[in-house]
């Protein structure tokens, strides 16, 4: 499956990427694609089914349009943010049954401590949190003013 | 599927199943934001996957995880991750080798670069 870099990657620990189908499962397999275009992985199916296993223990949709998924795995070489923009949206099985339009994974070496991967997530959904922030990106797919936006979050 | 990947994947899908069935580690993630619930498929999967491993192999995993919480530890430039001990040269398996070891420093199994 192709994956769509609207921008050429200036900073390696971020990209912003097109997601163009509407599954849940589809959009984590192009995030665990393009980590490993990165070369932020080992074992990327182990990646990917963690990623669809998280799923299974409650939707990483936080409502509103917005989704936040990741591991903090021994497969994670590099620590990575990878943005994902959908005009149509995907489905994602949110709590408010709304279609997610920016979804986020933020994959953390394993070696790192939990506490700095919860700290890492939390930066980004803080980040990401207003609708209008969301909408801005989806607009302009500014990955400069991405990367700004997401300065806070701990390497 | 070579044990050292089937240890891996038993280690991902325990700190997985840590992170909805441990208090302290489910309230942080709620802080943020995410509903956790228990996920009976997921330790079934953990079931399926404990009896094809060696037992022997297992017992020494599981013994790590309840003393530290992690039953793995990788290896970079010869170092354990997990405990920090420098391992002997000799220590390193040979390239394309998936053998298990274990680190005698910690006694977790290694997984190494
Ligand atoms: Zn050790």
């Amino acid at each position: 499956m192709a994956i769509a870099e609207i921008f050429p990657v200036t900073d390696t620990s971020l990209d912003l990427l097109e997601l163009r189908h509407r599954r849940r499962e589809t959009a984590l397999h192009q995030f665990v694609q393009s980590a490993l275009e990165h070369r932020a992985l080992r074992h990327p199916e182990l990646v990917e089914s963690q990623l669809a296993r998280r799923e299974r223990l409650g939707s990483t949709a936080l409502g509103r349009g917005f989704a936040v998924t990741g591991a903090w795995s021994l497969c994670v070489r590099s620590p990575l943010v990878l943005v994902g923009v959908s005009e149509r949206g995907l489905e994602w099985d949110a709590e408010d049954g709304a279609p997610v339009h920016v979804a986020t994974c933020v994959l953390t070496p394993g070696e790192c401590t939990e506490d700095l991967h919860v700290r890492r997530v939390t930066a980004v959904v803080a980040a990401l949190k207003l609708q209008r922030t969301r909408q801005r990106l989806i607009d302009r797919r500014d990955l400069a003013w991405l990367a700004n936006l997401l300065r806070e979050v701990p390497r | 599927m070579s044990m050292a990947r089937a240890f891996l994947e038993l280690h991902e899908l325990d700190q997985l199943l840590a992170q909805a069935s441990d208090p302290a580690r489910a309230a942080r993630w709620r802080k943020v934001g995410y509903t956790l619930a228990a996920a009976p498929t997921l330790v079934r999967d953990r079931e399926r996957l404990a009896v094809t491993l060696d037992r022997r192999w297992l017992g020494v995993y599981e013994r790590c995880l309840g003393r530290y919480g992690k039953g793995l530890s990788t290896v970079r430039k010869r170092v354990c991750l997990g405990c920090r001990l420098t391992l002997p040269t000799s220590a390193a398996p040979p390239p394309g080798d998936a053998h298990l070891h274990v680190c005698e420093g910690c006694g977790r199994l290694l997984l190494w670069d």
